[in-house]
């Protein structure tokens, strides 16, 4: 197979308990652990560089990670490769320690660190529901200000020689509620840096809280149902995702007024110049889509209809579904929509054999979005037996049903699988089903649908046949 | 009141020739205060039960009963009071509905009205009647609950 | 030998007649289904205008919950805080019929949205109605003019007006179920079949079941049965139809809960009960003529005539008197009186299709069919068999129904059609025959028919036909003629189905609910603001948030926005909207004791100034004073709303009342500042009075504060502000905010805690 299966689960099998800590033995030394944390989107990505040096006597090959308890709901994303060769690094969940309100997670090395050797790793985090807008209500007129809580200094398992963190932010303005001093960032353009600090001991950490003025909407998906209809008839995949979103962001003061919204509407969407802007940005007016190249027929509805102010643009690279909502969705609104479009089957069928092999994209809303909970349904085509699913990222929850749909006489065999807290980052990853579907049944529906009208014709005929008999018998009774 | 007492005694009216003498009340009424022409009303009364066949016997003795069992219905109603008003309404309805069915096939079935119907054989208005009195007691039913 | 070879081609003719007709009707009924799908084509698979919405909802909740829970659901989401007993007072047909459509689809696994099936029903029975035309104009003249009168019910754009896709309404499958049961009334007359009659009151049941304007039947049937008696035409068919019918049929519709009693009860429906009475009285009289001896049944026919009377009359006036007959409804004197209702219920005269309908309406709906329409009934005349009266009394009846009011123009539209569909059938019989002994050709044509319809009369007839003898010149002007009259005729038709397309696709298939305008360079522009507001509605305020608006909307925020309302178009309590229309008429301090006792959290308003949309809450305002003024003459003065010179204003010169009212203040807060920049300062330029609103009288609000406003500010959305949390008046409150902003201002934000990084 030509893409790795799962890596994480990070709800997966907690084994909560009091020695978590004592399993972490301090074998490794960090000797630089420096972070990247990018706070220029929606949602926070944090990027870990570690050299870890093996100070144990004897060769290591597994790795502690330490995370804040508090904070691993929120988690969406969490993978860990090797700088050298950009591999992908096994990460195991290990358990929490309640004293400290760590969670341990097991890094697996590419190979066996000798003593006294280093080995430089990178870790990818992205976290969600973590910027909280600050002021929490602001004036229309007036900018958006996000609060990012965070640490100056990375937590850590192992002693650490030197760090530093560099933040990224969008905006104009950062301020550093209750400052230390000491701990002062050096700011250069559009950069942050913290550091770098020498001789960190395990587990510390120091509080740091970032208000910065945000142009961007945090946009947030409650709930996605995707949808994916099989269909061997038409030839097609189609997609349907019905989407509950809201934005997170700063909320209107004194309710939303058209005109200071048509006042400020005049601002250039692209320009890269964001002083000049207000919370009327901060609204989500337009959504973007990428869809696999050669999508097509793609609708856009909601609860009362036809949503008509979408574009639709299919170029080679791929297709882009440009979606407007029926009005801004400001910070603390809610918006409830249904997009839906085909995809050719052919694109994505392999046959092997008796076995059919069909490729779905994991994820394939719009960027820069986080999921709270996602239920994806793979509808097969009536008949298919033998069902395999294999996704990429392990679910939360997996169940089996069959749906019923156009004509159906036995059904279509349905795969729901649910995840929760999921990023947008996942777009790239893909789930793979297979199943088996006999040339029997793809010509079982047409010979169904045929009797069934064979037998409606029928059953007028006789049933005209019987009532001539019965008005002959009457006549011949009275 | 209900709305079987109206399908019940039709089994037994052959027998109760009696009542056929207080044919119609409007007509015993007019007979009594007209006594000077009453001796051609008997006179008419028995032309008709020569010539009447006992199938329009028949019917006409079922007519009559639904007529007295309507009147009656609406003695009660004023007396008692028409409290559960749907039951009186469902009662009193299927005895006007199924006379009026009756009075149909009387006269569909009638010799002398032929030319009249010249789609409708005796068979077929018997027919139609049925299908009318299950309607009507369908409705009659679902309208008492 | 010669003979059968006849019978046998007349056999295959026929039969080649059947197919065509099959083949025809069906077309028909293509043609009737597509033209009504402008709509979807053209704006989307969208619920329409107002009411639909009401039964789109009620399908929604008929669907979701089952039958019974549908006949006893109480909905507590409109008419706050009272409620209302939906499953009791609403016509159930519709919702049952798309139900049940439901069902079948979802047993054969067709999964298709309820929505569709509502939006797509009323076209679905057009081609229903049609083939019911055809049967119905069959009976009248023969199986051409069926199909001719199917055509034009099929494109006729006074039926489309009412069933073009979306239009999810009662009357869409009401019209269906007129013709249906006219022509099995129709069929019960001429057969004297209680089969036929029993069937009739079916359909008849349906159609009580389907619209209130059953009455409509209730009161065509026996008008017709008491002319034939009138006429002296009674015989035993009659009797036999219509007691089966009425019987039946009665019965039948008093199940549906929102009629009830109502047939025995209600004046509209006396006049069958009495034809019914009267029938039975004939009949037994026949009876009687037949059992008696003349002389004898002539005294008792005169003092039992006397005696009925009196007791009759006795009987009804003291039944009126008692209270056990409801007193005629407001909407039945209307029908008379077209001034009543603009005196005594102002809520029916502002419903504007309860208005007289004006002369070119009728060109409008039916074009040439209407002058079609008085040449087609004297043709019925000439023939007058006792269905002819039928028609005859249907004609009399609906001009004067569609005169009166303009959504009747809807029962009229069949009658028409059937009409000018003999019309032109009698006309082309004359005239399209070519052949050189043409007239002798129309005449045995003519003897034809007679042979199917009438075989006891033939004989007579075929003598009649007589060697008429022509000269060639003769000959060749009647083709001139007849080709001329062709022609022409041809034409007609021609521009009426392009007028019929025409007014179809221009004028009625608008959804309303969404509005169509043009980008300058030509594109269509679809103006959405209805929905926007309502979806913000339903997405972004509390579920059992209250919103008051006019109670136009109200059907409308029920089924798009999802939320309870004050009042709707249902207008079963006139206080309560009177109720609405002072809030928004009066000030501020008085309307907010208002909204608090009936908790109202929003407000909604229709403003159409901006872009232009005529049918705004500005201009509905008026009603509102007066329906309101109708309850409360003391508070709201409707003379206060004009100027002095008697002018309805809304810019500088207002009255100091218009300008406090809430609506006022609600519609135009903001607006004048939206053109602060463009026409120097002027003001608020109002599209729909052409008024400009300067910004000297530019409302500002206190109770109230702005939640929502639409992209072409047509719908404008309020919250209700809570009791001032210092226990300060809202008026003192808000000044003091006012105030305090100034101060801040000018303040500088310079004290800061925080260290700012960058700058």
């Amino acid at each position: 197979m030509k893409w790795s299966l799962s890596f994480i689960s990070l709800c997966g099998s907690a084994i909560s308990c009091a020695f978590a800590s004592d399993l972490v033995l301090p074998n490794f030394k960090n000797i630089e652990f420096s972070r990247r944390i990018d706070l220029s989107r929606a949602n926070v990505h944090l990027s870990d560089s570690i050299t870890i040096q093996n100070i144990a006597k004897v060769p290591q090959s597994e790795y502690f990670y330490a995370l804040d308890a508090t904070e691993v709901d929120n988690v969406a994303l969490f993978f860990a490769s090797h700088k050298k060769s950009q591999s992908r690094l096994e990460i195991r969940d290990v358990g929490v320690d309640f004293e400290t309100d760590t969670s341990y997670y097991s890094i697996k090395l590419p190979y066996e660190l000798q003593p006294q050797d280093t080995i430089e790793i990178q870790i990818l985090k992205g976290i969600v529901n973590c910027l909280k807008p600050l002021p929490e209500f602001v004036d229309q007129n007036e900018k958006q200000f996000l609060l990012y809580t965070g640490s100056k200094i990375p937590l850590s398992a192992y002693p650490i020689g030197e760090t530093s963190t560099k933040l990224a932010v969008l905006g104009s303005t950062v301020d550093e509620l209750d400052p230390e001093e000491g701990f002062e960032p050096n700011v250069s353009d559009n950069n942050l840096l913290f550091g770098p600090y020498k001789d960190i001991h395990p587990l510390s950490s120091k509080t740091m809280l970032l208000r910065y003025d945000s142009p961007i909407p945090l946009v947030k998906v409650d709930k996605l149902e995707r949808e994916a209809w099989i269909s061997h008839w038409s030839n097609q995949i189609a997609f349907e995702e019905r989407y509950w979103l809201s934005n997170l962001g700063a909320k209107i003061k004194d309710g939303f007024s058209r005109l200071k919204f048509m006042k400020s509407a005049r601002f250039n969407v692209n320009s890269q110049n964001f002083k000049d802007y207000n919370i009327n940005f901060s609204s989500v007016r337009e959504l973007t889509v990428p869809l696999q190249a050669g999508s097509e027929n793609a609708y856009y509805t909601d609860l009362v209809g036809n949503v008509s102010t979408s574009r639709f643009r299919v170029d080679e690279k791929g297709s882009l579904l440009q979606l407007k909502p029926r009005y801004p969705i400001f910070g603390g609104w809610n918006y409830n929509f249904t997009i839906g479009w085909e995809y050719d089957l052919k694109k994505s069928l392999k046959k092997d054999g008796e076995r059919y092999l069909v490729k779905i994209p994991f994820i394939e809303g719009p960027v820069d979005v986080s999921y709270n909970e996602i239920d994806l349904t793979v509808i097969l085509p009536e008949g298919a037996t033998a069902v395999k699913v294999e996704p990429s990222i392990v679910p939360k929850d997996t169940a089996e049903f069959t749906t019923y749909s156009f004509f159906d006489s036995i059904g279509r065999p349905s795969v729901k699988l649910s995840y929760d807290t999921i990023m947008d980052h996942y777009r790239r990853e893909v789930i793979i089903i297979s199943y088996e579907l006999t040339t029997r049944a793809l010509y079982q529906k047409p010979v169904a649908i045929s009797a069934v009208f064979g037998a409606f014709f029928v059953t007028i005929y006789l049933l005209s046949q019987i009532n001539l008999n019965i008005s002959s018998t009457k006549k011949n009774k009275l | 009141m209900s709305k079987r007492s109206s399908k019940v005694p039709a089994m037994s009216t052959p027998t109760s020739i009696k009542r056929e003498t207080t044919l119609e009340p409007k007509q015993s009424i007019k007979s009594t205060s007209t006594s000077t022409s009453s001796l051609t009303l008997c006179q008419s009364v028995h032309n008709y039960w020569a010539s009447a066949t006992t199938k329009v016997k028949l019917m006409d003795t079922f007519m009559a009963f639904l007529v007295v069992l309507g009147v009656l219905q609406f003695i009660f109603c004023v007396l008692v009071g028409n409290f559960p008003f749907n039951a009186f309404l469902g009662g009193f309805s299927s005895t006007v509905g199924q006379f009026v069915l009756t009075a149909c096939l009387r006269i569909q079935t009638s010799p002398s009205n032929v030319q009249q119907f010249p789609q409708v054989s005796p068979e077929r208005s018997l027919g139609d009647f049925i299908v009318g009195s299950l309607i009507l007691h369908f409705a009659v039913y679902h309208f008492i609950n | 030998m010669k003979l059968k070879q006849l019978t046998f081609s007349v056999d295959t003719a026929e039969r080649v007649q059947l197919l065509l007709r099959v083949i025809i009707l069906i077309g028909i009924a293509a043609v009737a289904i597509s033209s009504r799908l402008f709509s979807v084509v053209r704006f989307e698979s969208i619920i329409h205008e107002f009411d639909p919405w009401f039964n789109f909802r009620a399908t929604k909740y008929l669907v979701n919950n089952g039958f019974y829970k549908f006949l006893n659901w109480f909905d507590d989401r409109t008419w706050y805080p009272l409620g209302r007993v939906t499953g009791g007072t609403l016509y159930p047909g519709l919702m049952v019929t798309s139900g049940i459509i439901h069902k079948i689809l979802h047993i054969f696994s067709l999964p298709i949205d309820i929505r569709n099936i509502c939006v797509l029903l009323a076209p679905a029975f057009s081609g229903l109605t049609a083939y019911a035309t055809y049967l119905f104009t069959k009976e009248m003249k023969n199986e051409a003019a069926g199909l001719l009168a199917a055509a034009f019910m099929g494109i006729a754009p006074g039926y489309i007006s009412r069933s073009v896709a979306g239009s999810y309404d009662n009357e869409a499958i009401a019209i269906f179920l007129l013709m249906i049961t006219f022509y099995l009334w129709i069929k019960a007359i001429k057969l004297g079949s209680v089969f036929w009659g029993a069937t009739c009151a079916m359909f008849y049941f349906y159609m009580v079941a389907a619209w209130g304007g059953y009455v409509f039947i209730t009161n065509m049937i026996p008008v017709h049965v008491f002319v034939l008696l009138l006429m002296g035409r009674y015989n035993d068919r009659i009797y036999v139809a219509y007691s089966s019918w009425y019987a039946l049929g009665t019965l039948a519709s008093m199940q549906i809960p929102f009629v009830g009693f109502l047939p025995i009860r209600s004046s509209e429906h006396m006049g069958a009960l009495g034809v019914f009475g009267l029938l039975q009285l004939v009949a037994f009289s026949q009876f009687l003529r037949n059992q008696l001896s003349p002389k004898l049944f002539k005294r008792i026919l005169i003092s039992s005539v006397i005696g009925i009377i009196t007791l009759a009359g006795l009987a009804l006036t003291a039944m009126t008197y008692a209270g056990v007959i409801a007193p005629w409804g407001g909407r039945f004197y209307s029908l008379w009186d077209t001034n009543y209702a603009k005196v005594h219920i102002p809520i029916i005269a502002s419903v504007s299709e309860h208005q007289p309908t004006a002369w070119p309406s009728f060109f409008f709906d039916t074009h040439m069919l209407v002058w079609l329409f008085p040449a087609g009934i004297y043709l019925i005349f000439q023939e007058l068999r006792d269905e002819h009266l039928f028609v005859i009394v249907y004609a009399v009846l609906g001009s004067y129904f569609a005169g009166v009011m303009v959504r009747l123009m809807l029962t009229l539209t069949p009658v028409i059609c059937v009409s000018a569909a003999v019309a032109i059938n009698t006309l082309f019989e004359m005239y399209t025959n070519f052949t050189i002994d043409g007239v002798k050709c129309t005449l045995t044509i003519t003897n034809k028919q007679n042979i199917i319809e009438e075989p006891t009369q033939v004989a007579g007839k075929k003598e009649s036909e007589t060697k008429v003898e022509e000269s060639d010149k003769e000959f060749y002007l009647g083709l001139v003629g007849k080709f001329a009259v062709i022609t022409s005729f041809a034409l007609y038709l021609f521009m009426f189905v392009i007028h019929c397309t025409w007014v179809t696709s221009n004028a009625y298939s608008s959804p309303s609910v969404v509005l169509a305008s043009r980008n300058p360079d030509g594109s269509q522009l679809l103006i959405d603001d209805f929905r926007e507001a309502y979806y913000w509605l339903r997405m972004n305020t509390e579920e059992d948030a209250r919103v008051m608006s006019w109670w136009d909307y109200g059907y409308q925020i029920g089924g798009m926005a999802d939320r309870t309302t004050l009042v709707d178009n249902n207008t079963w309590n006139n206080t309560h909207i009177a109720t609405v229309g002072k809030a928004m008429a009066s000030s501020e301090e008085k309307a907010y004791p208002i909204l608090r006792k009936h908790d109202v959290d929003y407000i909604l308003v229709v403003f159409g100034g901006h872009l232009g949309y005529s049918g705004d809450d500005i201009n509905k305002f008026l009603w509102m004073v007066r329906i309101s003024e109708g309850i409360w003459p003391e508070d709201i003065k409707e003379r206060l709303f004009f100027t002095d010179k008697g002018e309805y204003k809304v810019d500088g010169e207002a009255t100091q009342t218009m300008r406090d009212s809430l609506l006022y203040k609600m519609s135009y807060y903001n607006y004048p500042d939206l053109y602060a920049s463009i026409n120097n300062g002027a003001g608020g330029y109002d599209r729909v009075r052409q008024q400009t609103i300067p910004m000297s009288v530019s409302p500002k609000l206190n109770v109230i504060e702005e939640a929502f406003t639409s992209e072409n500010w047509i719908v404008r959305i309020y919250k209700v502000k809570d009791l001032d949390n210092m226990g300060r008046d809202l008026f003192k409150a808000t000044a003091f905010d006012e105030g305090r902003n100034k101060k801040k201002r000018k303040a500088s934000s310079s004290d800061k805690k925080a260290a700012t990084l960058r700058v």
